[in-house]
């Protein structure tokens, strides 16, 4: 991912459209609210690792600002506070925006992640935000259907397995 | 990908039932990360058996212009063409045939099969005001200047975004690159002037 690239992601009537650019070239990938298969969140230490990175940054240049006998508001001091500004603001807006987490859509034929979702709270928004439209789309799953579903997913891996063993098994063992 | 199971996106541990539409961040069983797995319908929806279209047994039966012996369902949106159910190619609601398909994707006429577009605004307005912002490689405004007025020129009514946006990056890549043309203007000007003088 380039130092430049953005990702966003927007709402379409029948599908969403994620949008990844590097300022002069976008490209488009759609997912259509009745070929969602499943949306997965995985937590990540994005956040912890940044406010590690500030922290220690802000305590550096704190521990300079401070260590002189100067006063410690005064207009002459501006380049200081910009300095603090340009490493506390980033401190403070990663705090703000909450956890971090890696977003996967399925489909039937790819798993693709969702660079925009990358903020657990943001993430629960926007899902709250299609689930009605995907339920529309494909309807609602049941307790019920879900259980069936599933054992009948199990059965079919079980069965892909034994076929896989058996093509792969020697024709004449000696 | 038909009916697999879902995995867990970082070790490839299949998911549990109990920890699947929880709403709530749960953990893998095989490398204990956090996630949230919601899944829809279409996870368990058998894929179709693909149609072949019927065969034309009356005398008269519209049929289809690929398959003449096939029986006609729809016409292609694109260019009015009888197809059978074989050929036709349903995109957001609209039918098309696979030739209208192509054609559609290589010209970009759908709009629903693009999959990139150049921001040519943003091209001319970075070749205007890149230069002049980096202070060092101002000189290239000599060249950059006129490509950028070319460029919106040119490219004014070609398609930017696929999301709303406004002619706003052409327009002020415009103004800075009338900018630069005339200062570079009045540079020659009092050269060439002083050199005579």
């Amino acid at each position: 991912m380039a130092f430049t690239s953005r990702q966003s992601l927007w709402l379409a009537k029948d599908h969403l459209l994620s949008i990844r650019s590097n300022r002069f070239i976008e490209e488009y990938r759609r997912f259509y609210f009745r070929d969602i298969q499943a949306i997965s969140l995985r937590r990540t230490f994005r956040r912890a690792i940044w406010n590690l990175i500030l922290s220690l940054s802000l305590l550096v240049i704190l521990a300079f600002f401070l260590s002189g006998t100067r006063p410690v508001l005064s207009i002459n001091l501006w380049p200081w506070y910009v300095l603090l500004a340009l490493v506390g603001l980033p401190l403070l807006t990663n705090n703000l925006r909450g956890p971090t987490c890696t977003c996967y859509i399925r489909t039937a034929v790819q798993m693709e992640e969702l660079p925009s979702m990358n903020r657990v709270r943001k993430a629960h928004r926007i899902l709250e935000r299609i689930r009605p439209l995907i339920a529309e789309a494909q309807g609602e799953l049941t307790a019920e259907q879900l259980s069936n579903g599933m054992k009948e997913l199990v059965r079919a891996a079980a069965e892909a397995a034994a076929a896989r063993r058996f093509v792969t098994s020697p024709l004449n063992p000696s | 990908m038909a009916l697999e199971r879902v995995k867990c996106p970082i070790c490839r541990t299949p998911v549990l039932e109990r920890a699947i539409n929880q709403y709530d961040f749960m953990p893998c069983n095989g490398c204990s990360g956090l996630f949230d797995v919601e899944v829809f319908p279409a996870l368990f929806r058998q894929n179709a058996p693909a149609q072949t279209g019927e065969l034309v047994v009356v005398e008269g039966d519209s049929s289809c212009f690929y398959h003449p012996d096939k029986k006609a369902v729809l016409p292609c949106e694109g260019c009015g063409r009888f197809l059978c159910a074989l050929c036709d190619c349903e995109l957001a609601g609209a039918h098309f045939c696979p030739s209208c398909l192509e054609t559609g994707r290589t010209k970009g006429k759908i709009k629903n099969l693009q999959n990139q577009r150049q921001l040519y605004d943003s091209i001319a307005l970075m070749l205007a005001v890149l230069p002049v912002v980096t202070l060092f490689f101002w000189f290239f405004t000599l060249l950059t200047a006129p490509a950028a007025l070319v460029m919106s020129i040119v490219y004014w009514n070609a398609p930017t975004s696929i999301v709303h946006r406004t002619k706003i990056r052409f327009v002020l890549a415009m103004i800075c690159a009338v900018i630069e043309i005339g200062a570079w203007g009045a540079l020659f000007y009092f050269l060439i002037s002083r050199g005579r003088g």
